[in-house]
């Protein structure tokens, strides 16, 4: 699961996926403004029949989060 | 692969592969027939759409450069001589609003739709005087927040004189404007596959991927007519295609086809539709494997048949190959491969013809008949605008005539917008009621705010308390609305020197000289409180404020010092820029 959402993270904020690690978020990716934000959860979303709660999106905000969540989620 | 085959249909059912599919179709070795830029003139999050939009343009080797104006500047980006929009004129302008923020007087009762239209109308004219670009407008639909819930039928009613109003008007100026009909696009989505609430709460995003895909193809098929590319020639076949059944094993009265029961009602519809193309001047002509004469029998017999023989331009009814027949067909009628769609139910005549026309636009028949008439009319492909380089010219001397008849019903320059707007700001110190909301902006607002520096409710409180700072907030209303607290100004002093530490405003407000209006008012109340005789303003980059880098120049501060993060600037007291004052009130409060 965590090599798809480095794949989704890559596609979406158009960089390298060995580039996606714990340490990726908002701040060290130029890219990741709001609209991506947006496009990465629904892309996550799609990929993963899920749907992420209104209160958890804007903490989403860095590698490590989005793992977690994509996680609780599948297994909810 | 060539682009075509990248850009798959497929690849639009989830946003990551659309991406990606995308970014492989950028990088095609096929040329590209044309550069295309399109702006949107815009009162909500119209980001969204660009990957749809750049998806359906490419299919066409057309290469997109998509820009977004701010938030309800339409008329003050078309006024503004310095504006990108009038420096840099777009192919296509794409007018996209929501009726709440057209007039947001619709969440109250009794709303009417009258402020709305003359405000679409004086924007709308506003637009045409403007070099002539094609400009796509949208038809309206119930506001975002009331789709979920039902909608009040006098509202809807409403909102249909609106749209009225909005198509008399590209019709009487169908050489510049035509209109996405909203209506018709999401007639058959449910409110759930039109709206996300989370991003529209969030950020004023309101549309989902099935909404989205769809406008972007009306305005995509608008930008190909626009670089004379719409399709001329709709080429199909006939047993499943134009009717149910082999007409040739089940016989005239075997077919399925009419209205009433399905899927013969699929069928008709599908006929009438193609009908109407053939009256709104697309050739219509038929290639399929039958004995001529019983496809006849069915065009000129057949009780629910609406396409005739007379509609038809040529046809090719034999046992040969169709990828043959199509090319002879095609050059019997002297047009481009690529200005023609041919639709088929059998995918191994699909396979073939993509194999040797590749150039063709195929369609293929549904599995699904109920998607079958969508599916032929979503890609607008016959869809044409009556703008010729004739018509360009001439719409340039009408332009010139009319522009001194029409005088009154429309803005003659920026400031009369602006003044149009009855602007009333109300400015002054912070009371304690209202230290959550300025801590709010100060955490939340990235795009108008000189220096970004982030403060909780108890670092404002400090401020207020001590008597060397001072912290301003502006309220906004117009003859719209009240658009709340929405600027925040904190400066501190150390002997007759003040400096500016915060200054921001809501990016909602913008392009109304408010900026200037707040700081130069601020400024004032401190010169007489504080007998301040210099200022110093920073301006701290970050990835979001680029916007802001030069607005202290602007206002008359002269930069003293440069650094890569920013610059810092000064200003003695003495005569700013104050061109707000014919268009913005000022109270204090």
């Amino acid at each position: 699961m965590s090599d798809t959402v480095k794949q989704i993270m890559a596609q979406v904020l158009q960089v390298d996926v060995a580039s996606i690690d714990i340490s990726t978020s908002t701040d060290s990716v130029e890219s990741w403004d709001s609209l991506k934000h947006m496009q990465l959860i629904l892309a996550l979303e799609d990929e993963f029949g899920i749907q992420f709660p209104d209160e958890l999106i804007p903490d989403l905000l860095d590698y490590t989060s989005i793992k977690e969540a994509v996680g609780t989620l599948k297994s909810a | 692969m060539s682009r075509k085959q990248l850009l798959n249909e497929s690849a639009l059912e989830r946003l990551a592969s659309l991406l990606s599919a995308i970014d492989a179709a950028a990088c095609s070795e096929t040329a590209w027939r044309a550069e295309t830029r399109i702006h949107f003139l815009r009162n909500y999050t119209t980001e969204s759409l660009d990957p749809y939009l750049t998806f359906h343009l490419m299919r066409d080797d057309l290469r997109p450069t998509i820009t977004h104006g701010g938030y309800g500047t339409v008329a003050q980006e078309l006024l503004d001589p310095e504006s990108d929009v009038s420096k840099k004129p777009p192919d296509v302008l794409v007018l996209s609003l929501l009726v709440e923020f057209l007039d947001p007087a619709i969440a109250s009762g009794g709303w009417t739709a009258d402020a709305a239209i003359s405000e679409l109308t004086a924007l709308l004219q506003t637009l045409v005087d403007q070099p002539s670009t094609l400009v796509v407008a949208n038809s309206f639909i119930a506001p975002i927040d009331q789709m979920l819930n039902g909608t009040d039928s006098r509202v809807r009613q409403e909102i249909e004189r609106l749209n009225e109003s909005l198509r008399a008007y590209a019709n009487d100026h169908a050489d510049r404007v035509v209109v996405c009909d909203w209506s018709v696009a999401t007639e058959d989505l449910n409110a759930t596959d039109i709206v996300d609430t989370r991003f529209w709460r969030s950020s004023q995003a309101p549309f989902r991927p099935a909404f989205l895909d769809r406008y972007a193809r009306q305005i995509a098929s608008y930008v190909r007519a626009s670089e004379g590319l719409a399709k001329k020639l709709l080429i199909l076949d006939c047993d499943n295609t134009l009717w149910g059944g082999v007409v040739g094993e089940e016989g005239l009265s075997g077919i399925q086809l009419g209205p009433g029961c399905k899927p013969g009602e699929f069928y008709f519809r599908v006929q009438q539709h193609v009908v109407d193309l053939h009256q709104r001047g697309v050739m219509i002509a038929l290639c399929s494997k039958n004995n001529e004469e019983d496809v006849w029998e069915v065009l000129d017999k057949h009780p629910h048949a609406v396409l005739r023989r007379s509609h038809l331009v040529a046809w090719r009814i034999n046992w040969d190959d169709k990828a043959q027949n199509i090319g002879s067909l095609v050059r019997e009628l002297n047009i481009g491969m690529d200005a023609v769609v041919f639709v088929d139910d059998n995918p191994r005549e699909l396979a073939l013809v993509a194999q040797q026309l590749p150039d063709v636009t195929l369609l293929a028949v549904p599995e699904d008949l109920s998607l079958y008439e969508r599916q032929l009319v979503q890609d607008g492909w016959f869809n044409t605008v009556s703008q010729s380089n004739e018509d360009k010219q001439r719409t340039r001397m009408y332009r010139d005539e009319h522009a001194r008849s029409e005088e009154k019903h429309r803005f003659q320059d920026l400031d009369d917008y602006l003044q149009s707007l009855a602007t009333v700001a109300r400015i002054g110190r912070v009371d304690d009621a209202e230290i959550s909301r300025v801590a709010q902006l100060t955490q939340k607002t990235n795009q108008f705010n000189l220096t970004t520096r982030r403060y909780s409710e108890a670092d404002i409180r400090a401020f207020v308390a001590d008597p060397d700072s001072a912290v301003f907030l502006m309220a906004v209303s117009d003859r719209f609305g009240d658009m709340g607290n929405t600027g925040v100004f904190i400066a501190n002093r150390s002997g007759t020197t003040a400096t500016i530490d915060t200054f921001l405003l809501s990016c909602r407000i913008l392009g109304r000289r408010l900026e200037i209006a707040f700081a130069d008012q601020c400024m004032r109340s401190l010169e007489e409180q504080w007998n301040v005789t210099e200022w110093q303003a920073e301006y701290v980059a970050t990835r979001k404020n680029r916007q802001t880098e030069n607005f202290w120049e602007k206002v008359g501060f002269r930069s003293v010092r440069q650094e890569s993060a920013g610059k810092l600037y000064v200003s003695a007291i003495g005569p700013r820029i104050v061109d707000y004052q014919k268009i913005i009130t000022v109270e204090s409060k």
